[in-house]
């Protein structure tokens, strides 16, 4: 009992350590959480979004065309295939936020089947079909952005908004000791990013996205 | 590596006649269309084309096309160069594959890599038509109508069915070139690649084969 009280209060102080840093870094004061929802992006079901693809993890590179359709509110399906035309995987994604289980592989080559890489890619691809039914507990700010946070078990997801904007442009991934990984969105057009950049800290893994019109 | 990561390869090409969708039936004497195809592709030296890829999938209502052209010079030169959606470039000479696009470019060498050998001898084997004598790793069906010759391949080796349920290819009769490939996926999404505005035996530079 004496161990277990111990360890939350050693958790608690690290929680705490960490916001004191993120927002020590970022130059932020706590401010009023705004009544917000996410914006989603990839929403209109009538369409696919097309983006030219370059994945980076390790030594290996892997491009090709990434095809993102919205299956329904909370489904995304996300296809990757090289420019020949071979698929890499297929992939179906909800909000990893808000679901136990977020994703279901319906393809992926076999270089890229073992669990981990496919856990790791499902949660970078699930970053990107984020939707309205996830909720912000606290929100900073400082003078040029607002940053809106979600907690999730040992991580935390700032969702920073540059003033007046509408739409999100960058999320910050954070654990409790260091930041993982970084993604920035340019140029919304038609409920979509032009470009895509996610970036992983401490693993050598990039994404980057750039949207094809057909 | 397995011959299921091969990546679908450059035949001769078509002409410019448009395809005849009428009823395929089973081709009389395959033995004669192999002995054919196989002379028919000895006294072709070089090729040169167009091509237009259209890749069809289940959740999208149209196909995603991709445009280029393509250069094939004996024994393995084989330059594939994607212009549109954007560019996109591989290039195959001797025992090496050169793959590049706007910000990245690599060489492998298919002699230590077997999936990269593999790839090279399938592609090859489709060029020379030697590929029809592969029936450890394919079934095959022959087909026929007034004017193509179309063969089915289905794969064997299950790491490959698992990529590919069936590889079709098409030969105009008139001069026993391919004039279209598709590939087909479990699950039915499938590849289409046309050839057009073809040139066999124009003198193309060895230059047109180097990496860069």
């Amino acid at each position: 009992m004496k161990n277990l009280i111990l360890i939350s209060i050693f958790g608690i102080l690290l929680n705490s350590c960490t916001l004191i840093f993120f927002n020590s870094k970022n130059n932020v004061h706590k401010v009023t959480l705004p009544v917000k929802n996410i914006n989603s992006y990839f929403t209109n079901s009538d369409s696919a979004y097309l983006y030219q693809t370059e994945i980076r993890f390790m030594k290996n590179y892997y491009s090709g065309l990434m095809v993102i359709k919205s299956q329904s509110d909370s489904v995304k399906r996300m296809v990757f295939i090289t420019e020949m035309g071979i698929k890499i995987f297929d992939i179906e994604i909800k909000n990893p936020l808000i679901n136990k289980k977020y994703y279901t592989v319906n393809y992926i080559i076999e270089p890229m089947s073992r669990k981990m890489i496919v856990k790791t890619l499902a949660n970078d691809l699930g970053m990107l079909c984020q939707n309205g039914n996830v909720k912000f507990i606290d929100a900073y700010a400082n003078d040029e952005k607002t940053f809106l946070r979600i907690k999730n078990h040992c991580k935390s997801y700032y969702y920073i908004y540059g003033m007046n904007e509408k739409n999100y442009n960058e999320i910050i991934v954070n654990s409790m000791f260091k930041q993982k990984s970084d993604i920035n969105f340019f140029e919304v057009n038609n409920f979509a990013p032009d470009s895509i950049k996610l970036k992983h800290n401490g693993l050598n893994l990039n994404y980057v996205f750039r949207r094809i019109k057909q | 590596m397995n011959i299921k990561n091969i990546f679908i390869l450059f035949f001769v090409i078509a002409s410019n006649t448009a395809h005849s969708q009428s009823t395929f039936t089973q081709m009389k004497n395959y033995d004669e269309f192999k002995l054919k195809l196989k002379e028919a592709t000895k006294t072709t030296n070089s090729v040169e084309s167009d091509f237009t890829q259209n890749k069809n999938l289940s959740i999208l209502a149209k196909p995603i096309i991709s445009k280029g052209k393509f250069w094939y010079k004996k024994e393995k030169q084989v330059r594939w160069e994607y212009t549109e959606p954007y560019l996109y470039l591989i290039v195959i000479k001797d025992s090496k594959l050169f793959i590049k696009d706007k910000n990245n470019q690599k060489q492998y060498d298919t002699q230590s890599n077997k999936m990269f050998q593999q790839l090279n001898d399938f592609l090859i084997g489709c060029i020379n038509g030697e590929i029809l004598n592969n029936t450890k790793d394919f079934d095959l069906t022959f087909k026929e109508n007034e004017l193509l010759y179309y063969v089915v391949l289905i794969p064997k080796v299950q790491k490959m069915k698992q990529m590919l349920s069936e590889i079709n290819i098409y030969f105009d009769k008139k001069d026993y070139s391919v004039s279209k490939l598709k590939m087909v996926e479990q699950g039915g999404d499938y590849t289409v690649i046309e050839f057009f505005n073809k040139k066999l035996n124009a003198n193309i530079s060895d230059e047109k084969f180097n990496f860069n």
